[in-house]
């Protein structure tokens, strides 16, 4: 009983999450995202605060380090195979996505412990990763949490394969 | 929603320029809500169901979410947590737009007016008053847009949203290790009563006093039912979600202790309450999060 509350409010707010994502409200394009190219894995931090306050909103940032530049523009996604771990507090989603010449061609899911079937979602949310070549995938009708939990697992692994060289 | 918004973001693989994107985005869905949520402005979503008294009416996934979370709460409170509360919040003299600095209209709402005079439409997502009922999210909405905010920022290393006492932490510092989160003192300025190590989980308190009403001597934007008993009064709660901990932490403050530990324990939240006298009651893995 004490455990089907708290499963029921976190399932409440996850649907929410997950409805404003459908919605369009809480998508931002996690692929126009452009690292800094160059920068060693762990050794540099860049940290920015924004604040909206009352009426107006300011921003202030301050960074402390940033790699080098590059001006060759290559593929969206380097070649490789990249894990990503998705999870909306009821369950979790792994995934390997496959990148070749610079596009998505396999996504696979390697765990899914969540509580729907694996089938609810493989192989519909895979394929359509591929056909869209991005992780902003429609919902399966039922199964609304593992799909949220999936499409954060395809955005971790794509942000990996991410090309730092890419500008566009 | 009268508070200040803070995001702090850290990554080792995004530029400046991503980071402060996602932030920028993160703010903008604390004015979505808001536009829909606001009991203050005539034209939100929310203050527009009293135009239409007994029809189902079509709202946005922005209102409708965190009313049904705010329905539930007053459903397992058996309405001690009551969305309904508008009209006394009013009466208290809540009634001022922080940005437009207009007072609202009072409304003809009822006096017994409660949640079960509120009806939602999982299926077609429609809401009807059955009267007209001031509706107050402001238990919910302000936690669902830290939840929000926070669904924009996950592919950061770390990241606080920290919105006037609801806060997310997500992820971990520059250093690795989880965020440090302190708890305000009720009754002692700038004093801290405890400091919590927090990674991916929302902290929210409730305390009376945040907002003093302008015309009801000793009230507080807290409105207790009678015959409350003795309650807390401040309530901090963990949660996986903002909006989870924000409504618990304020039906925390309308519970007496014992009450409000049941309650929290069995929604899966961590709490700390302190009582008038200053005594305090946790819930049995409150201390898992203390930062030693």
């Amino acid at each position: 009983m004490a455990k089907q509350m708290s499963k029921q409010l976190i399932a409440m707010c996850t649907v929410a999450l997950g409805a404003m994502y459908a919605a369009g409200y809480a998508v931002t394009a996690p692929f126009a995202d452009q690292p800094v190219a160059g920068v060693p894995n762990g050794s540099n931090t860049t940290q920015q605060r924004a604040e909206s306050a009352l009426t107006d909103k300011t921003n202030d940032a301050t960074t402390n380090g940033s790699g080098g530049t590059s001006s060759v523009k290559l593929a969206k996604y380097i070649d490789g195979t990249y894990q990503g771990t998705g999870s909306d507090q009821i369950g979790t989603v792994d995934v390997a996505v496959t990148i070749r010449n610079g596009k998505i061609v396999r996504v696979e899911i390697t765990e899914c412990d969540t509580h729907y079937p694996q089938s609810d979602i493989d192989p519909v949310l895979p394929n359509e990763v591929i056909a869209k070549q991005s992780a902003n995938v429609d919902f399966v009708s039922g199964a609304t949490l593992s799909s949220y939990a999936f499409a954060m697992a395809v955005q971790q692994a794509l942000s990996q394969a991410q090309n730092p060289n890419d500008k566009g | 929603m009268d508070t200040r918004v803070a995001i702090t973001g850290v990554s080792r693989t995004h530029s400046e320029d991503a980071i402060r994107q996602r932030i920028d985005n993160a703010i903008t869905l604390f004015y979505d809500v808001e536009a829909s949520c606001s009991r203050f402005r005539p034209d939100s979503e929310v203050r527009r169901l009293l135009l239409c008294v007994g029809e189902p009416v079509a709202v946005s996934p922005l209102l409708y979410h965190p009313l049904r979370f705010a329905l539930t709460i007053a459903d397992i409170t058996a309405g001690r947590f009551d969305p309904a509360v508008g009209r006394r919040m009013e009466q208290l003299g809540f009634v001022v737009d922080y940005q437009s600095g207009r007072s609202i209209a009072s409304s003809s709402a009822p006096e017994d007016a409660s949640y079960r005079d509120i009806e939602l439409d999982d299926e077609h997502q429609t809401v009807t008053l059955h009267r007209p009922v001031v509706i107050d999210l402001g238990a919910v909405a302000k936690g669902f847009a830290v939840d929000l905010a926070a669904s924009q920022l996950q592919a950061l290393d770390g990241f606080v949203i920290d919105a006037g006492g609801d806060i997310y932490a997500g992820g971990v510092r520059p250093s690795g290790e989880s965020w440090r989160v302190g708890i305000r003192h009720p009754r002692i300025p700038d004093a801290m009563v405890t400091t919590l190590a927090i990674s991916n989980r929302a902290v929210c308190t409730s305390g009376d006093y945040e907002r003093r009403s302008p015309v009801v001597p000793d009230a507080s934007h807290i409105v207790l039912p009678r015959g409350a008993g003795k309650t807390p009064i401040s309530a901090t709660v963990i949660a996986p979600y903002a909006m989870m901990a924000d409504a618990l932490s304020t039906a925390a403050m309308l519970l007496q202790p014992d009450e409000g530990r049941a309650l929290l324990t069995d929604c899966g939240a961590e709490a700390l309450l302190i009582m008038p006298d200053l005594s305090t009651c946790c819930t049995d893995k409150w201390e898992v999060y203390i930062d030693e």
